[in-house]
């Protein structure tokens, strides 16, 4: 890799498998440089996703993905902060509109929160939507929908998912 | 200091206090110098707290609760993020009383961190998370306790199995 100062490199938003990061630790009385992966940084596979939606792609409860599905590799996702933010739009779908993250194998609620999609700018964090969930819900896909139902309006939502990894197989 | 690339120095395979990284911050714009930041000034590390219960002790669960994570000092708190549970040699599942719940050592129905059912069959697995409304604040870990399991109501009555419980949390 050739050397370059921190500011000329390309901005990575958040880590991936293999990612390493560079540590100064005192040894021995000397500053020494460190290699340290995600895991040894956070002592467990943190990650986030930012995603962008045409929110017309949520008319009529239609799903769309969050995270891929990665049953039968072993791990499986516990996501742990999430928020949706829509911008405003001069055309909104209008109403009190409940926004619901869901496991793949069932339609139970893994996080839920409400937001008014009108012409202002909101934010809405998620909360857990329930205390438990068994093997069967499945945790290894992430999928979000809209509730209550809409079928017109304009306007680009987001969300912000903060998540851990966890390795079963480990 | 050495100038190496990242992938050329020796691993680190934890954090520790005293680690310094650093970022490259824009000072003016366009121009961007290299800050150092302490790990203590970054998101706490994730901790793993694992406990595996044997059958005769999920049996006395009520009248012998459990510790899953130690007391820290009087300045640290626990902060439980999410768990999970796995259900390993079980032949008939538990009944009456089937609910565990994870907490402080005084943790009521109403007054405790997480909960889930004990009652699974052989080779469930279940993740649970915090209680998101009624009673949390109070049943939030504060600093020095330690957090516990118990089932509330008595000692289940029948069934058998281990509980392998582990629990994700941060010290703040």
């Amino acid at each position: 890799m050739a050397e370059q100062s921190i500011q000329d490199l390309a901005l990575a938003t958040t880590f991936e498998d293999g990612d390493l990061l560079n540590i100064q630790r005192r040894t021995s009385g000397i500053w020494r440089n460190y290699a340290m992966g995600n895991i040894a940084f956070n002592g467990l596979d943190v990650r986030v996703v930012k995603k962008l939606w045409d929110v017309s792609l949520f008319y009529s409860n239609a799903e769309e993905e969050v995270l891929p599905d990665i049953s039968g590799d072993g791990r499986i996702y516990a996501p742990l902060f999430a928020y949706v933010s829509w911008p405003g739009d001069a055309s909104p779908p209008g109403g009190s509109r409940q926004f619901r993250l869901k496991a793949s194998a069932s339609n139970i609620k893994v996080m839920n929160g409400t937001v008014t999609l009108d012409a202002t700018a909101r934010r809405a964090a998620l909360g857990y939507g329930a205390l438990e969930f068994r093997s069967t819900d499945g945790m290894s896909e992430i999928k979000m929908y809209e509730v209550t139902g809409f079928a017109s309006g304009s306007g680009t939502i987001a969300l912000w998912l903060q998540y851990a990894i966890i390795d079963e197989s480990a | 200091m050495p100038n190496r690339s990242t992938h050329q120095m020796p691993i680190a395979t934890a954090r520790q206090e005293d680690d310094i990284t650093y970022i490259a911050r824009e000072v003016t714009p366009g121009v961007y110098e290299d800050r150092r930041i302490s790990l203590t000034d970054i998101s706490p590390s994730y901790f793993t707290a694992q406990l595996t219960i044997p059958s005769a002790s999920v049996l006395t669960l009520n009248s012998v609760p459990l510790q899953i994570i130690g007391a820290l000092s009087i300045s640290e708190g626990i902060v439980p993020l999410f768990g999970f549970v796995d259900f390993v040699n079980v032949t008939v599942p538990y009944a009456t009383n089937v609910v565990a719940y994870l907490g402080t050592s005084a943790l009521t129905s109403t007054n405790y961190v997480m909960a889930f059912n004990i009652d699974e069959a052989d080779g469930e697995r279940s993740i649970i998370y915090p209680q998101p409304a009624a009673g949390l604040a109070t049943a939030n870990m504060a600093v020095g306790e330690s957090m516990w399991i118990k089932v509330l109501g008595g000692d289940p009555t029948a069934g058998d199995g281990d509980l392998v419980v582990t629990v994700y949390y941060q010290v703040v």
